[in-house]
């Protein structure tokens, strides 16, 4: 068995032997990226922006995105809008429910951190990466259609770049800060986080 | 082999030849659908007044015109159900759950033996054509229940309920706006139907026009698509009887949708619209591959030309509640093909009798239909928003 | 030589598709046997050079009055319970009995003709003009039957309504 999860490694080690993975990968990656389908549920008011997004303005459609109303059938899961501890345990189920690969994208501030719910509600999940891991965060409150898709795009970015048989690289859960309590979630350059931000994984640094 | 050729009254030499045109037809139907998946989209964006997909496929072609950009878009799709995780819930009944899928195109694909897709250009020419279509057709309700039974999930079991009894019900006027034609052309053969529209001079538009709007309406009933859809809406019933099926099965009957549109539309086009028969030219006796090639382009023509109304009936108009389609088929198209079926045979016996040419026929079939507006008139059936109040 | 290997092989199907109907234990497996069973049959046909016999078989047994069935199954409550609280074992092996003894019996006595010429052409338009020529009679009385059926289905229909106002 370590045999065959090594072949790829192999693979690539010949010289022009790659070409046979990256080929692979190049098809299936982007048969992957291109069509995103992305499940038809709503939370919060983030739900009318993506509304908006796969409108005729916007136009989801432009990507090979359309939606699907069974998780069975979606890639892609994008969490628009405030989540509540009650509807926590059902997005997790719908998350489980889909077939792998599959992706999130966590929209607006609500799914990030709170939002404005951040300080003094006792009923919304401060940030949906605490129970799903979170490919794409996009900021906002909320987030115009055009940062939506504009994640949209930087997650096909993410799909592009994995490899046939090995494992993706998610980021972990969130990483709470023990001293203040506050999730961690500061880009590396500005140490901001400005409305319709796309925040890639790797940019988020867990402070100490 | 003796069963083939039994069933075909072929030789058995051809047997092979036929078996390579079966594989063709499983290309055709995979090539057709991954063209009208796209199609669809496209069709659905200008309606919507989007642009549709865009991303995927030559940039060139996007480049040329945006209404022909995202050409690959079907075949990344597929690509991408392929590599999904099948998921197979604990609590299915697995045997039906993965027999469903494989039944539907099976019977799809079965069902594209008889259509001619041009002059001598069918797998097999059965003498039994129409009955076929209908007969194999209806085993699709079949894989339809047992998916919806055995996913074990309410939403599949109502979707497949509800398909049931609107298949059922709509078999039958189906099979009753077919038999207008079936009485013109004297028998159930295919390439017969086109041969005696060659004769009467006339397509079966005319003689039986009721019979060909019931037949459209109906058939669209019978692919479950909009405003017919009702046994996978969205809006009540999560995706119906497929909403538990993910990657390649979902992929199965996706394909079998897009088949089963293509199929419909090609026996729409067959027996009402002349099929290979191009307008406005004399047919030889013995069609010349010249004549074979535009047969071929012209039946496909016809059928795209249905199959895009089709496409702008879906994303136009919205669903209808199950009672008013029940309503619709047993109360108005159920009566309205037999009526067809009387003016059929009243122009059968016009052209046997009185040796009409096709511009005769096409008068009298005009005239028959003027008739049934009157009478319509007369009667005054009560209309459809009579049984909106009461409910 | 074919001919009989495909019989043989349908008639397998068949037997054993009709014996899983008896003894299936889920009710919903057992009607799909039987759908099996009549496409079965439709083979059959075919085999014997009656393709329309075989599609109607199919068109009206197999995707009508078995899905027909399968559809009361769904709307049925407790579906797999109720095979079990049936105990008719005396008269469900006695029918049977009967019926194959009056088959063997039938079969042994039939004078069987084997023809040496040639199969007629068996096709639609010689059974239409024996359903419209011959046996006209016959056929209409069917045809009344099936109307009074279907006018008892409507007064049966008609009485549920009128009794819920």
């Amino acid at each position: 068995m370590d045999l065959i999860k090594k072949i790829p490694a192999y693979v690539e080690r010949i010289p022009n032997g790659g070409i046979l993975m990256t080929g692979l990968d190049w098809v299936l990656n982007n048969a992957k990226a291109s069509s995103m389908w992305y499940m038809l549920f709503g939370l919060a008011c983030c739900a009318i922006e993506l509304m908006a997004t796969g409108a005729s303005r916007y136009d989801f459609d432009r990507l090979g995105m359309i939606f699907r109303a069974t998780p069975r059938q979606t890639d892609l899961m994008i969490v628009a809008g405030t989540l509540t501890l009650k509807m926590a345990p059902r997005v997790k189920l719908l998350y489980e429910q889909m077939p792998d690969p599959k992706y999130v994208i966590a929209m607006g501030g609500c799914t990030m951190h709170g939002g404005p719910f951040y300080h003094d509600s006792y009923s919304v999940l401060k940030g949906v990466d605490k129970i799903i891991p979170v490919d794409i965060h996009v900021a906002g409150c909320p987030p115009r259609p055009e940062a939506l898709m504009n994640g949209c795009i930087a997650l096909q970015d993410l799909i592009r770049g994995e490899k046939v048989g090995r494992k993706r690289d998610r980021p972990g859960l969130r990483h709470i800060d023990p001293a203040t309590n506050l999730p961690l979630l500061v880009r590396p350059d500005t140490g901001l986080i400005r409305p319709n931000q796309i925040i890639m994984p790797d940019q988020l640094r867990v402070l100490s | 082999m003796d069963l083939v050729t039994a069933y075909t009254g072929q030789d058995v030499a051809l047997v092979l030849i036929m078996l390579l045109m079966l594989a063709l037809i499983l290309g055709f139907i995979a090539g057709s659908s991954l063209i009208l998946i796209w199609a669809e989209r496209k069709v659905a964006a200008r309606i919507q007044n989007r642009v549709g997909p865009m991303m995927t496929g030559p940039r060139k072609f996007a480049e040329f015109s945006m209404w022909t950009g995202g050409l690959l878009q079907t075949a990344a799709d597929a690509i991408k159900l392929l590599v999904k995780e099948l998921i197979i819930p604990s609590k299915t009944d697995a045997i039906p759950f993965i027999a469903a899928p494989v039944l539907i195109v099976t019977v799809c694909v079965t069902a594209y033996i008889v259509i001619p897709f041009g002059p001598a250009f069918s797998v097999s020419d059965l003498n039994i054509g129409v009955v076929h279509v209908v007969a194999i057709s209806s085993l699709t309700v079949l894989s339809i229940v047992m998916a919806g039974w055995s996913s074990n999930s309410k939403y599949s079991l109502l979707g497949g309920l509800r398909s049931a009894a609107q298949m059922l019900s709509y078999e039958i006027p189906l099979i009753f706006a077919l038999l207008g034609p079936i009485l013109l052309a004297g028998g159930l053969s295919m390439q017969k139907m086109v041969l005696a529209q060659r004769e009467y001079g006339c397509w079966f538009l005319l003689p039986s026009l009721l019979g060909f709007l019931i037949y459209y309406v109906a058939s669209i009933a019978e692919v479950n698509r909009p405003p017919f859809d009702i046994p996978e809406a969205e809006s009540e019933l999560v995706a119906g009887y497929v909403s538990e099926y993910s990657g390649m099965m979902f992929a199965m009957f996706f394909l079998a949708e897009f088949a089963n549109m293509f199929l419909v539309c090609s026996v729409a086009a067959t027996v009402f619209l002349g099929g290979w028969l191009v307008p406005f030219m004399p047919v030889p006796d013995n069609p010349t591959p010249v004549y074979i090639l535009l047969g071929i382009l012209t039946f496909f023509l016809k059928t795209s030309f249905l199959v895009f109304i089709m496409m702008w009936i879906r994303w136009t108009f919205p669903r209808v509640r199950p009672d008013h389609l029940m309503n619709l088929g047993w109360k108005y198209l159920f009566p309205l093909s037999l009526l067809n079926l009387l003016i059929c045979a009243g122009i059968a016996v016009l052209k046997d009798v009185y040796k009409l040419n096709g511009w005769g026929i096409s008068l009298a079939s005009l005239g028959a239909l003027a008739m049934v507006m009157l009478l319509l008139q007369v009667v005054r059936i009560p209309r459809p928003d009579t049984f909106l109040e009461k409910a | 030589m074919t001919e009989s290997v495909f019989f043989y092989l349908l008639s397998g199907l068949v037997l054993s598709s009709a014996w899983s109907v008896v003894r299936n234990e889920n009710l919903f497996h057992a009607g799909l046997s039987l759908i099996l069973c009549f496409v079965g049959v439709a083979g059959i046909y075919m085999n014997l050079d009656a393709p329309f016999l075989g599609a109607m078989q199919v068109l009206i047994y197999a995707g009508a009055i078995a899905v027909l069935l399968l559809f009361g199954f769904m709307l049925t409550h407790d579906l797999m319970k109720a095979r079990h609280e049936r105990n008719q074992h005396l008269a469900g092996i006695l029918i049977p009995v009967l019926m194959a003894l009056l088959l063997v019996g039938t079969i042994l006595n039939a004078q069987w003709h084997a023809s040496s010429g040639q199969p007629v052409n068996f096709g639609v338009a010689s059974l239409a003009r024996r359903y419209m020529q011959q046996d006209l009679v016959a056929f209409e009385m069917v045809a009344l039957l099936l109307l009074a059926s279907l006018m008892g289905a409507v007064v049966i229909a008609r009485k549920e309504e009128g009794s819920r106002e």
